[in-house]
């Protein structure tokens, strides 16, 4: 009998390559998450420049700066840039960062398709954006891309929008895919579902949400291009199509896809309050429930953007009701992260206020929203710039704050810097002050009565769009400043604790160091 | 996870590894079906409607799902068994059945531990003899890979000792 045990010592990989081919070629999760928030906030900025594009013409009524077709070249890709290159991309950096290492899993379940879903990203849009310099110019037809707008009467760039989309929607599939494989197969032992951070279970629950739209996504862009190439007549009344139809299509995708922006945001918003209120999250179970409802109800509610189309009495009361009982699981989240405060041990540290930022305009982009749900009404509102306050509302001060949140948040367990907590809350108030600037005054020019998407207006509109343009160029700078604030975080700060926060819970904090090493949980941790 | 299989038979032991795992292979399915089915609901309701091109993206959707989830099931369903009796050594790898396996002659096996110096995979086990090395566990934790070793040569001493005496 001779057994034995020898040790011998190599030295394979110690942490990340060298070089650009580091990114190009990169399969770990860390990496990719950062690729991906960086992208979005290229595509911010981007964005963001058309928005000042459309604030400066509307700065005073009458046409200024730029021709009317190529303002709607702006409003379109402004929409387009900022839903599907900087908000989506955003949550799914985040997911990337955040989700191994809050369900205590080494990498995401399938790197290489991790590494070729962010890479799609900059062609689709540089293939969508190259549309500028191509004879008609970019789309012009809104982000919602109605037919005809889109089929008989859209430049032949429409072509690259199209194959641009399909490009995005497979990257987004791709992610959704990874995100549910990681979630259901990687977490750590001991890790329950019920036991996983309210920002995994959103993201869950979302990317089940993009697994069910986008072949309808899919199948719309596809549709627009046969009936321009191919003789088909989907959306062509003159053929026995459907216009209306495109509009059923696109909202069945368009609706959910709003909720694919904003469920991630619910779940770093319930990670930031239980810390700096020292309490944990009030009610669980009812905000995963409530997150799961409002994607289930999410699916039900398409036609409230399409009352004035006409529809049946019966219809419109279904799809208004419908529509008004999402409010319900909303408001659940509402009521729970208030609950949650409610004789917290509060602190206002960066993080939080952009949450409570969040809380407060979140909900005041609800209500307006249950304004537009109520069929009647809505007809007064439809297409109004209340509907544009609406949004931005939802997206701006929803959306993008806890994006903004989420980096104070977690930006000292990434980089092991604190940022300058003094240039944060600058950041924050100046930002909250310029946003509410800029949109709370489109809710009344909107009630009024004036348009969206035109490049000029009626004189009695024309106070309050000089003040919200005033609001556009100062959110606008802020963001610029927030740019700075990034990069200085990263090159140097105060060293950040391996906890980071007094009240941090979770994997992240608690398991692991701050910089988070580049491969985590090599030993599954223990979830108690 | 370490599972460890005795019988009456005192030189008999096996080691069952297996990667962590957090979901079951039915449970899986369950839910990839139940997406087929609200895809492929979608889908057919505008197929019904005449705008049967969503149909196709569903499908090559739901092939993609399927690979994705088949694929990762397979890593965290290998299976590595390894059978001590009271002259040999069986290992056996695989997914759901084995389709590698190596035989050593228990009285010439060594186990080696090797630092690799990766952050990924500290520890490399190997099981052979006369030159010829089998991995085993690379799944395994560091604290699994340890408590490996030392039951492996537990299990291939002690329990021959008592093979052999029993």
């Amino acid at each position: 009998m001779s057994t034995a045990t020898t040790t011998h010592d190599t030295h394979d990989d110690h942490g990340p390559a060298s070089g650009l081919m580091r990114w190009v070629t990169t399969t770990n999760h860390k990496d990719i998450g950062t690729l991906y928030l960086w992208f979005s906030f290229i595509m911010l900025l981007i964005g963001g420049s058309f928005a000042m594009v459309i604030r400066a013409e509307l700065f005073q009524p009458g046409l200024q700066l730029v021709d009317p077709q190529f303002f709607n070249q702006m409003t379109t890709m402004h929409g387009l840039i900022m839903v599907f290159g900087a908000i989506m991309p955003a949550f799914v950096g985040l997911a990337n960062w955040l989700i191994p290492m809050m369900i205590g899993a080494p990498d995401m379940a399938l790197p290489r398709m991790n590494n070729w879903s962010f890479w799609i990203l900059p062609f689709a849009f540089t293939m969508l954006l190259s549309s500028f310099f191509l004879e008609g110019g970019a789309p012009a037809f809104g982000w919602t891309f109605y037919a005809p707008l889109s089929t008989t009467f859209a430049p032949d760039s429409t072509d690259f929008f199209i194959f641009g989309v399909h490009m995005m929607g497979i990257s987004s599939v791709m992610g959704a895919i990874n995100v549910i494989a990681t979630i259901f197969n990687m977490r750590a032992p001991g890790m329950t579902l019920m036991k996983m951070p309210l920002f995994v279970w959103t993201w869950l629950i979302t990317a089940y949400l993009l697994i069910a739209v986008m072949p309808v996504l899919a199948g719309a862009v596809t549709m627009m291009l046969t009936d321009r190439h191919f003789g088909t007549s989907f959306f062509d009344a003159a053929g026995g199509g459907d216009p209306v139809m495109f509009q059923h299509i696109f909202w069945f995708f368009g609706h959910p896809e709003v909720y694919i922006m904003i469920l991630p945001a619910f779940g770093i918003i319930s990670a930031i309050i239980p810390t700096f209120a020292r309490k944990p999250l009030f009610g669980y179970s009812s905000m995963v429930y409530a997150t799961a409802s409002i994607a289930i109800l999410s699916f039900m509610v398409w036609a409230h953007h399409m009352f004035t189309t006409g529809m049946p009495v019966a219809g419109e009361l279904y799809f208004m009701y419908a529509t008004i009982m999402i409010a319900i699981p909303t408001g659940v989240k509402i009521f729970n992260w208030v609950s949650t405060m409610w004789r917290g041990s509060m602190t206002f540290e960066t993080p939080m206020l952009w949450a409570l930022g969040f809380v407060v305009m979140f909900t005041i982009g609800g209500f307006s929203g249950l304004m537009l749900g109520i069929a009647p009404v809505d007809t007064q509102y439809h297409d109004t710039y209340f509907v544009v306050a609406h949004f931005h509302y939802v997206l701006v001060t929803g959306a993008l704050y806890s994006i903004i949140a989420a980096f104070y948040y977690w930006v000292p367990k990434w980089t092991g810097h604190m940022y300058d907590e003094k240039l944060g809350k600058i950041h924050f108030w100046w930002s909250t002050i310029a946003v509410n600037v800029l949109f709370f005054p489109q809710h009344f020019i909107g009630l009024a009565g004036m348009p969206r998407r035109i490049p000029d207006y009626s004189l009695q509109f024309a106070d309050w769009n000089m003040i919200s343009s005033i609001g556009g160029f100062a959110f606008g700078l802020g963001q610029v400043f927030f740019l700075y604030i990034v990069i200085k975080t990263i090159k140097g700060g105060k060293k950040a604790s391996d906890q980071v926060w007094e009240g941090a819970t979770g994997l992240e904090f608690e398991a692991l160091p701050s910089p988070a090493p580049y491969h985590s949980f090599n030993e599954a941790p223990a979830v108690k | 996870m370490i599972q460890v299989v005795t019988d009456n038979n005192p030189g008999y032991i096996r080691f069952v590894l297996t990667p962590n795992r957090s979901i079951s292979w039915p449970i899986l399915l369950r839910f990839y079906l139940l997406t087929c089915v609200l895809s492929f609901s979608i889908a057919g309701l505008f197929a019904l409607l005449g705008y049967w091109i969503v149909l196709p993206f569903s499908g090559l959707e739901m092939m993609a799902l399927g690979a994705g989830l088949y694929y990762t099931s397979t890593k965290i369903y290998r299976q590595e068994v390894i059978t001590i009796d009271n002259d040999h050594i069986k290992l056996e790898k695989g997914f759901q059945k084995p389709t590698e396996s190596w035989e050593f002659d228990r009285a010439w096996v060594q186990i080696n531990t090797e630092k690799t110096g990766s952050y990924i995979q500290k520890i490399k086990i190997n099981m052979g003899s006369h030159g010829n090395y089998v991995e085993l566990g690379s799944f395994l934790t560091e604290v699994e890979k340890e408590s490996l070793v030392f039951q492996l040569n537990k299990g291939i001493i002690f329990r021959g000792f008592m093979g052999q005496t029993g």
